[in-house]
Formats: structure tokens, C-alpha cells, sequence
């Protein structure tokens, strides 16, 4: 009997946009010594949203831990990932494609696979 | 390489130190150690972060990139978990930097009195997040069983003619659109009292714009402070809800144990 009320409640591991909430929205606020505007937190929580809905996506830039929280993702989130994923599957054989039948292009492909880490750091700079 | 510092919790010193001695987890910045800084037996949770990246403008320019936010914010949380797991910890928000160490030395003291109450307030208690959701669909359909009025008028749109009929359903719809809204609100707060009941205190949070799962739409987001001890209770009077609630479509989702975000009163000092 308790195991089947139990099943009512879906008590879920917090996930990314629970964490979200609110670490970037509560919690004593202490001035210190650099001024921080989190002003734009919803937009923020959004495009890490998106980001995210893609586990593959998540792990490449190194927040593989969550793949454990199973229902990170909802069931709309998993058809998105796996929309993206088809994509790239299906980009990449366009990729292949094309360069069966022209002359290769310089390495395209080895840029994709770069550490996001280094892709930020190069995009700072600018 | 200029440094700062960035900080996670602050508790008391004589709590926190001995967690030293064990095996930490991973800070904020990859290859860095969590540390701690006291004053008057307080402490705070700190590690060492580059300047270039939490200093005025970097900082700014990287809250603009998601994915350096996302890694952070899960680590913020997993070092908050940690140590709010083991002591009594106050939580801070999201991008707490000190330049000097001394600085951090002087916060504390400076907020002593008010550092020592929060602790003593949330000391043995832990924040649970719990969600309403609710299945439009069928909250209407039961609606629409239940409610005497609107069987009548449905019986009266039967035998109708079909203009008549047309404009009867319509107000049935309206009606049944006024009544789930207001199913919506009633059940929300007798969540929040009931549970309230079996918490030290509660917290209505924002809700998003369209937050739909798998459950239906988000109705409404609370966060309890409860006792370690009494979570028993409080997860069963969320049970008995769930189950008085479900066959109306809505479903109780609970989140937690989190370290106390909601219950440390936003009392910035400027």
C-alpha cells in the first residue's frame, strides 16, 4: 500500500532548471566586492534551457554528471534532443556527401570536435 | 594571475573545519580547492577564482554565456549540497566575490549577529521544493460531471435549437474555463496550508512563463523549510494531497532535499 501511494508523487532529483531557479535567483545576497547583475536571470535560465535539452550536447561541454538524474529531461526535451541529433546525423551525411563527390574541403570536420573550453576562451578575446 | 575570491555558504567555523580534514568535492574552477575563512567563529566556504573571469567586466561578459554559467551554477550547487548535507549552512546566491581574503574576514564580522541567527534558524532543517501540476483536460471534463449548473445548461443546449445550442456551449465553455481557474487556486492553497502545517515556513516561488511536463501545466511552485526529523510527516500530508488530488488531474512533484535558498531574507547591505 505505501509503495503504491508513494507512486503519486514524483519525487525527482532537482535538475538543471530546478538548480537554476535557484542558485542564480536566491540565496543570502552578500555585496562583495564586484557589482553583478543577474538582472537577465529568466533569459539566462532559457538559454541554458536550450542548451541543455540536448544531453549530448550537455556532456560535450563537460556537465555529464546530470545524465544520473533521469528525469532531467521531460518527454517534449527528448524528442528536441533527439530532433538535434538526427539533424547533426543527417548534416553530417550531407557532409560525407558532399565529399565523396567534390574535392575536400581543409578540415572542417577536426573544428567541430575542438574543446568548447578553448572555443569560449578564443571567443572572449574578440 | 590575479585572484579573487569566490564564495559558496557561510556557516560556523567550529561546524565547518573538521569537514576539512575529509575528502572535499570539486570547486567552482576546475584544479582549485575549496578553503575556509573565519573570523569571530564564523566561516565561509571560499575557493580561489581567476580574476579575469568573476572580476567587474569578465564576470558580466561571462553571465552571458550559458554554458559557462550552467557548469558553474551545477557546482555552486554540488559544493552547497555538500557542506548543507553536513552543517548548518547559510546558502549564497550565485556570484559572491571578494578580492581580498581580508575582505571576507570583515563580512563576517561585520554580519555576525545576523549570520549567527540565520543559522540558528535553519539549523537541522532542509528546503523542499514542491510543484503543482495539473492536466487542464481533465480538471474541465471533471468539472463539467460535476457541476450541477453546468449539466443543466448542457441538457438545455440538447434540446435546443442549433443557434441556441451554439451560444449555451459556449457559455458552458466559459463557465467551465471560470470554474477550473478557480479549482486551480483553491487546490494551490490548501497545499500550501496544509503543508504549511507540517513546515517552519513557506515560500510561493515565481512560476515561468509555460512551464509544461510531462504532468501537465506548472499550477504552482512552493518551497517549505522543513525538519530533518519531520519530513516524514510532511511527505505524507503531501501523499494524502496527491491522492485526494489525482482523479481531478493534478499531480504533486517534490524536489529536495535543498540546501535553504528560499529562507535567507534578502537583506543586502549597500
Amino acid at each position: 500500500m505505501s509503495s503504491e501511494r508513494s507512486s503519486i508523487i514524483t519525487a525527482r532529483p532537482p535538475g538543471l532548471v530546478d538548480v537554476l531557479d535557484r542558485i542564480l535567483d536566491k540565496g543570502l545576497v552578500i555585496a562583495g566586492d564586484i557589482k553583478v547583475s543577474l538582472a537577465n536571470v529568466e533569459l539566462l535560465t532559457l538559454q541554458i534551457r536550450i542548451l541543455v535539452c540536448s544531453i549530448d550536447k550537455a556532456e560535450q561541454i563537460g556537465l555529464n554528471w546530470w545524465r544520473y538524474d533521469s528525469n532531467l529531461t521531460t518527454r517534449a526535451e527528448r524528442i528536441e534532443a533527439e530532433n538535434v541529433d538526427l539533424r547533426e546525423r543527417l548534416a553530417d551525411l550531407e557532409r560525407q556527401i558532399q565529399q565523396l563527390s567534390a574535392p575536400p574541403v581543409p578540415a572542417a570536420s577536426a573544428k567541430k570536435v575542438a574543446a568548447p573550453r578553448r572555443r569560449q576562451a578564443s571567443k572572449k578575446k574578440s | 594571475m590575479p585572484e579573487a575570491f569566490y564564495i559558496y555558504c557561510l556557516g560556523e567555523e567550529g561546524e565547518l573545519s573538521p569537514l576539512f580534514d575529509e575528502k572535499l568535492i570539486e570547486a567552482i574552477e576546475p584544479g582549485t580547492k575549496l578553503q575556509l575563512i573565519a573570523a569571530d567563529a564564523l566561516a565561509a566556504v571560499a575557493s580561489v577564482v581567476p580574476l579575469a573571469d568573476y572580476g567587474e567586466e569578465g564576470f558580466q561578459a561571462r553571465l552571458a554565456e550559458p554554458a559557462w554559467v550552467a557548469a558553474r551554477a551545477m557546482r555552486h550547487e554540488r559544493v552547497l549540497e555538500h557542506f548543507a548535507s553536513r552543517a548548518s549552512v547559510i546558502p549564497l546566491r550565485f556570484g559572491a566575490i571578494y578580492l581580498k581574503r581580508a575582505r571576507v574576514e570583515e563580512m563576517l564580522h561585520e554580519r555576525a549577529a545576523e549570520l549567527r541567527s540565520f543559522i540558528k534558524r535553519l539549523r537541522g532543517k532542509e528546503e523542499w521544493g514542491v510543484n503543482l501540476f495539473c492536466d487542464r483536460a481533465q480538471l474541465l471534463e471533471q468539472i463539467a460531471s460535476l457541476s450541477p449548473a453546468l449539466r443543466e445548461i448542457n441538457e438545455r443546449a440538447a434540446k435546443a435549437s442549433a443557434g441556441q445550442a451554439y451560444l449555451l456551449r459556449k457559455k458552458v465553455d466559459a463557465q467551465r474555463a471560470d470554474e477550473a481557474r478557480a479549482e486551480v487556486r483553491r487546490v494551490a492553497g490548501e497545499l500550501e496550508r496544509k503543508l504549511s502545517a507540517e513546515s517552519d515556513g513557506v515560500v510561493r516561488l515565481r512560476l515561468r512563463q509555460a512551464e509544461t511536463a510531462e504532468h501537465g501545466d506548472l499550477a504552482a511552485k512552493l518551497a517549505f523549510l522543513v525538519e530533518r526529523e519531520g519530513f516524514k510527516d510532511f511527505r505524507a500530508a503531501a501523499e494524502e494531497l496527491a491522492a485526494h488530488y489525482a482523479s481531478a488531474g493534478f499531480r504533486l512533484e517534490l524536489t529536495g532535499p535543498w540546501p535553504a535558498y528560499n529562507f535567507v531574507a534578502e537583506s543586502e547591505v549597500r
